[in-house]
């Protein structure tokens, strides 16, 4: 109980530390650009306004006759949350107030989980490394903000705790919630189920022990269900979706209106990287991708194979289409948090040189972000 | 009653097997207007008429 105790007083001195550093970074915008803009006000920008819609007035059935936007490319659950929560509070809290004050709740949360998922892998660390990163890594200024990232961050982060504790039932459920808040957490019924072969093999492959954990989930209803409600979310939404606008696949169907496909990762990296059509932007995104890569493949040599396949398809699902925003998915993903945690743990000079390089990035990103500079590189 | 039970647990899987299937054939059968699949399905117009 004390230690429990003792790991959320240190887990929010962190976090109060970290939004510290983002309060001071607006302040100095201000004083910059001598004037007084609201911290949430200065973070309510881009996709901040498309779930402050849908929580307000719900998805629209058309799209809009001039830019062939729609809302419904964004998944639900978020929107739902901050519609909920607007309910019980006073009309003096505006919903990107409410969307602020619940991503950040949410990262707290996120924290505090991976700090107790990584206590299970490795129980004699004290893990607030994976908390520091959470917090201050560059590009998280997204966990502070009316964005998805940091309640998707929370349910993959719960999913992990409790499959580490090989307790799927839960996992399944936080899955369910992950990929009924972004696309990319039905992935991880991929990961849930390398997780259940792990419990029960190792990581001993055989076509004989294959044929007995294929055979072990269809005679074992629980281990099917909780692999089965995985998706249910996101194939709600699916169904809403073909009742809204009459297409079961509008939300991603819609993207081209956004941009254009390289139909492919590998295209998407050559193009960026060598044939960049948007300069110095497409070769920091596609650089970040090679990042992310590099670390579910790190994730892969430490046989972390249930964590690397859902950064993988989760990466690989945004870099088929494009790398634009690529730095904001791979630093969403607990994958990464984890990797880059297993990586620095008993580095301690890389360790420090992380930690200092991250306060810096992330004060400039923040100030950047404040200063509307910020397409080239979010 | 725990093989009972087991077998209870058979129904929502089944329930959960048919709901997919049934979204994943509506998603083979789109319900909407000739610019709509136009631009955003088949691509065949470069952009969304106005």
């Amino acid at each position: 109980m004390k230690k429990t105790v003792q790991t959320a007083f240190y887990v929010l001195l962190l976090f109060i530390l970290s939004r510290l550093l983002l309060t001071f970074a607006a302040c100095v915008y201000n004083y910059v650009t001598q004037g007084y803009v609201k911290t949430w006000d200065l973070l309510y920008k881009f996709d901040a306004l498309w779930y402050v819609d849908i929580a307000e007035h719900g998805y629209q059935s058309v799209p809009n006759s001039v830019t062939g936007y729609a809302n419904y490319a964004f998944y639900p659950f978020y929107p739902m949350v901050l519609r909920f929560v607007k309910a019980f509070l006073p009309d003096r809290f505006t919903t990107n107030q409410i969307g602020i004050l619940v991503s950040n709740l949410c990262t707290l949360i996120a924290g505090y989980t991976a700090v107790a998922a990584v206590r299970i892998k490795y129980p004699k660390d004290e893990g607030y490394l994976i908390a520091f990163l959470i917090f201050f890594a560059p590009h998280t200024i997204y966990f502070s903000m009316t964005y998805t990232e940091a309640m998707f961050l929370m349910f993959t982060a719960f999913f992990f705790y409790f499959c580490c504790q090989k307790r799927f039932l839960p996992a399944a459920v936080a899955a369910f919630f992950a990929a009924f808040t972004r696309i990319a957490g039905v992935f991880l019924v991929f990961s849930l189920l390398l997780y259940m072969y792990e419990a029960d093999y190792g990581w001993h492959f055989s076509l004989s022990k294959l044929a007995g954990f294929v055979k072990g989930i269809f005679t074992s209803p629980l281990r099917l269900l909780e692999l089965l409600l995985c998706p249910l979310g996101i194939f709600g939404y699916f169904y809403y979706l073909y009742r809204l606008v009459g297409d079961v696949w509008a939300s991603a169907h819609i993207q081209v209106a956004w941009h254009n496909s390289y139909h492919g990762v590998l295209r998407t990296l050559f193009y960026n990287l060598l044939d960049s059509g948007s300069g110095t932007s497409s070769q920091y995104w596609a650089l970040y991708a090679v990042f992310g890569i590099l670390l579910f493949a790190y994730l892969c040599y430490k046989k972390e194979f249930a964590a690397a396949i859902f950064g993988i398809l989760a990466v690989g699902i945004s870099l088929r289409t494009d790398a634009i925003a690529i730095a904001r998915y791979i630093m969403g993903n607990f994958a990464v948090y984890l990797a880059l945690y297993m990586l620095l743990r008993n580095r301690p000079l890389a360790k420090n040189v992380v930690m200092n390089t991250c306060i810096l990035v992330t004060g400039l990103m923040y100030y950047m972000w404040f200063a509307g500079e910020c397409y080239f590189i979010f | 009653m725990k093989t009972v039970g087991k077998f209870l647990l058979y129904i929502p899987c089944l329930m959960l097997i048919a709901f997919y299937l049934y979204v994943l054939i509506l998603g083979f059968y789109p319900q909407v207007s000739d610019e709509y699949r136009a631009y955003y399905i088949d691509h065949t117009i470069p952009a969304w008429p106005q």
